[in-house]
């Protein structure tokens, strides 16, 4: 990036931001925690694997909630965590397809 | 569990955040300074691997690891408080 | 490491927005948390004696259980044959019925009488620690579970927010600060040195209790999304019944020699029974092995199959598959159990650090909104920054007082009403709100001396109520082997009155221009009474 070039960020849109990170995290977390579960040996089978699936949705959530607020406007977090939704999902898709 | 290994995993671990706290430059233990000045990660990070050591005999290698993590954790968090405390109680009141 | 001022700025808002609506609720969280870590010892304690015969020895536990199922039949579906009774579980066979209200299971326990009768006592387990864990799961709020739980799922993931947004703030002097912690005149700097110290070392230990926290609030809704978006609408556990093996299941005795022989290390505490369709019998193993972590916070549970005394050892912690590892370290991790006692008392003393924590945090909002004394005038304090110190002062300590009241009052409650919960929650709030009234009443400063009095005084009720057990005073018990309760409830009153001396102190001889000083309560009620007379 270059030097100076960066808009100032400014506390003054908490309110969308957080509930992009609240919802769109959401969808987020759970279409990466099938990503990783797809990835990683035992897939979506298993007791132990479906629950370890599950526990993984906190960790995905809470950091994108944590880092929602450096996008610069409510407008900016929703949009970029839509498309980062549409290519979660896609992946997931694809890793599904894969997996059988 | 036996209590041997348990005392020195206890007290290797309080001397492991002790030393480490001596080795800043913020502590406020000893009024001539952070000691040691030179190599000062050494005789903290020893004790820490001598008090790990002695978790794994008294737990499971994972347990050991997290029992061990805890204690240190809480050890350096008070650390600040203590030595400021010993500051006050017995060296002198100038700083 | 070097990060932009105005993201540092926007974090900081974060931090302090998520501790002001949450860092009360987190402190009772931590609190009643610490005290959930001795819940066996706190519920022996607080249990009444049971007025069966000692138990038969384990070798007569068929013949014990023979009698039981003549005269109980229903108690065949499930029953448990006790190894090690306990005054929690103070009968060699135990079993539970369904009571009036839905769901509602009433715990039984049998004996023989010294003439060969049988005895069946309804078994009264406290449910002090019950209360307590209640407090710790829902944050305190007095509200219906569901919407307590959705409360604080949301509190845990603010707190797993603000333990991010705190470690932004701290990066950039994060190396140099270490250790750090600067008394001088500046009091700001010095709050703010004491809540880094506490927060900084602790940060994965926090990590981990908010993101558990988040799970337990949440499990059921991320399972259901899960299952939707993943499994394709049905979650398959891979769940097996096990085929049955045998006609006669083993005798106690005999299934303990076996799972003894099958885990070396594995304490056991009892076997389970249940009986499925068929009249086949499904059994578990209940016990602990102290070197590795349990799910189950006070114990670990395995099949176990009672004709051959085979144990399933897919359930037990340190022979599960890798997933099955992890899932039982994160809950392991969040309730300390691991380890044994020492660990436990561990975690007690980080709870109460975590709960310093929040303390510290919302002292430094009020600290940095002081108005300095310029002149010879006192200046009186914002009222924002009035209202969060008594508020502080007040749910803090009043959350202390009440859980001390309400297990003080467990010795006295059962021959006096029949709702012990209700009972219990009547106290602890009672003494909850009370507090919170004194201190917004009294001011900060004066508040927290006498609260810290109250906390000491409800605490000294503790081991008072198992002395009056030990005279026979008023229904009150005092159960063999339970002193350590008391003697805990005595340190802990003697911490109170040492805090409550340094605050009077503090407001005595501080400064004046402070919600702690006694002078500003004083400035502040001359200018609420001229504003009633003008």
């Amino acid at each position: 990036m270059r030097a100076g070039a960066r808009a100032k960020l400014d506390s003054r849109h908490w309110f969308g931001k957080t509930s992009a990170g609240v919802l769109l995290g959401y969808t987020l977390a759970v279409a990466l925690s099938g990503v990783i579960a797809g990835l990683t040996p035992g897939g979506f089978e298993g007791g132990n694997k479906v629950q370890f699936n599950m526990w993984m949705i906190a960790p995905l959530w809470a950091t994108v909630l944590g880092f929602v607020y450096l996008f610069r406007d409510s407008w900016r977090a929703w949009w970029w965590l839509a498309l980062a939704n549409v290519a979660a999902f896609g992946l997931l898709w694809a890793v599904r397809s894969l997996a059988g | 569990m036996s209590a041997w290994p348990l005392l020195l995993a206890t007290l290797f671990g309080a001397a492991a955040a002790a030393l480490f706290y001596l080795a800043s430059p913020q502590q406020q233990w000893r009024s001539a300074g952070p000691w040691p000045a030179r190599w000062r990660c050494w005789p903290g990070s020893l004790c820490a691997l001598l008090s790990l050591v002695m978790t794994t005999r008294i737990m499971a290698p994972m347990e050991a690891v997290f029992a061990w993590l805890v204690l240190l954790m809480f050890a350096a968090s008070i650390a600040p408080f203590l030595g400021i405390w010993y500051r006050r109680s017995f060296a002198g009141k100038t700083a | 490491m070097k990060i932009g001022t105005d993201i540092i700025k926007v974090y900081k808002d974060v931090h302090i927005w998520v501790g002001i609506v949450c860092g009360l609720m987190l402190f009772i969280a931590f609190y009643a948390g610490s005290i959930t870590m001795f819940e066996k010892p706190l519920e022996r304690w607080a249990t009444p004696p049971s007025a069966l015969s000692p138990p038969p020895p384990l070798e007569n536990a068929e013949k014990l259980l023979d009698a039981v199922l003549a005269e109980r039949p229903q108690a065949a579906k499930g029953y448990s044959i006790v190894v090690t009774p306990t005054t929690d579980q103070p009968a060699r066979v135990i079993w539970a019925e369904r009571g009036e209200r839905p769901r509602q299971l009433i715990e039984y326990g049998a004996s023989f009488a010294a003439d060969g009768r049988l005895e069946v006592e309804k078994l009264r387990k406290a449910q002090t620690a019950q209360l307590v864990d209640r407090m710790h799961q829902f944050v305190g709020l007095p509200l219906p579970d569901d919407a307590a739980r959705l409360i604080m799922g949301a509190v845990a993931l603010a707190y797993a927010v603000a333990l991010l947004s705190g470690l932004i703030v701290l990066l950039p002097t994060l190396v140099e600060d270490l250790f750090a912690l600067r008394a001088g005149k500046n009091l700001k700097r010095m709050w703010l040195d004491a809540h880094n110290a506490l927060g900084i070392f602790s940060l994965p230990f926090h990590l981990i209790i908010a993101l558990t926290s988040v799970v337990f609030a949440f499990h059921d809704p991320f399972y259901d999304t899960q299952a939707k978006v993943l499994y394709g609408g049905e979650i398959n556990w891979g769940e097996h019944e096990a085929a049955p093996t045998g006609r006669v299941p083993l005798p106690a005795g005999e299934l303990l020699v076996r799972v003894q022989a099958q885990l070396p290390g594995f304490e056991v505490f009892g076997f389970t029974f249940q009986q499925r369709e068929g009249g086949h019998l499904e059994a578990g193993v209940i016990g602990l092995d102290p070197r590795r972590g349990t799910r189950a916070r006070t114990y670990m549970r395995t099949h176990l199959d009672p004709y051959t005394g085979e144990v399933d050892t897919h359930d037990l912690p340190g022979r599960m598959d890798g997933w099955g590892e992890a899932v039982n370290a994160f809950f392991a991790l969040h309730f300390g159990s691991y380890g044994g006692n020492p660990v436990r008392w561990l975690y007690v003393l980080m709870g109460l650090a975590g709960a310093a924590l929040f303390y510290t945090g919302n002292l430094l909002w009020v600290e940095s909104r002081r108005r300095m004394q310029r002149g010879a005038a006192p200046v009186p304090q914002k009222r924002s920054a009035r209202v969060l110190a008594e508020l502080t002062v007040g749910v803090s300590l009043g959350s202390v007082a009440g859980i001390s009241a309400t297990i003080a009052a467990a010795k006295w409650l059962p021959a006096r009403v029949d709702d012990l919960m209700l009972w219990h929650e009547v106290i602890y709030y009672a003494v909850f709100f009370i507090g919170v009234a004194w201190a917004l009443l009294r001011g900060a400063g004066r508040g927290a001396a006498e609260l810290l009095w109250l906390c000491a005084l409800t605490t000294l009720l503790i081991p008072f109520s198992s002395l009056a057990g030990v005279w026979g005073i008023g229904g009150a018990w005092n159960q063999a082997g339970t002193a350590a309760i008391d003697l805990t409830a005595l340190v802990a009153v003697a911490v109170f009155l040492l805090v409550a001396r340094f605050t009077r102190r503090r407001m005595r001889h501080g400064r004046t221009d402070s919600v702690w000083s006694v002078a500003d309560q004083r400035q502040m009620t001359q200018v609420v009474s001229k504003g009633a007379l003008t």
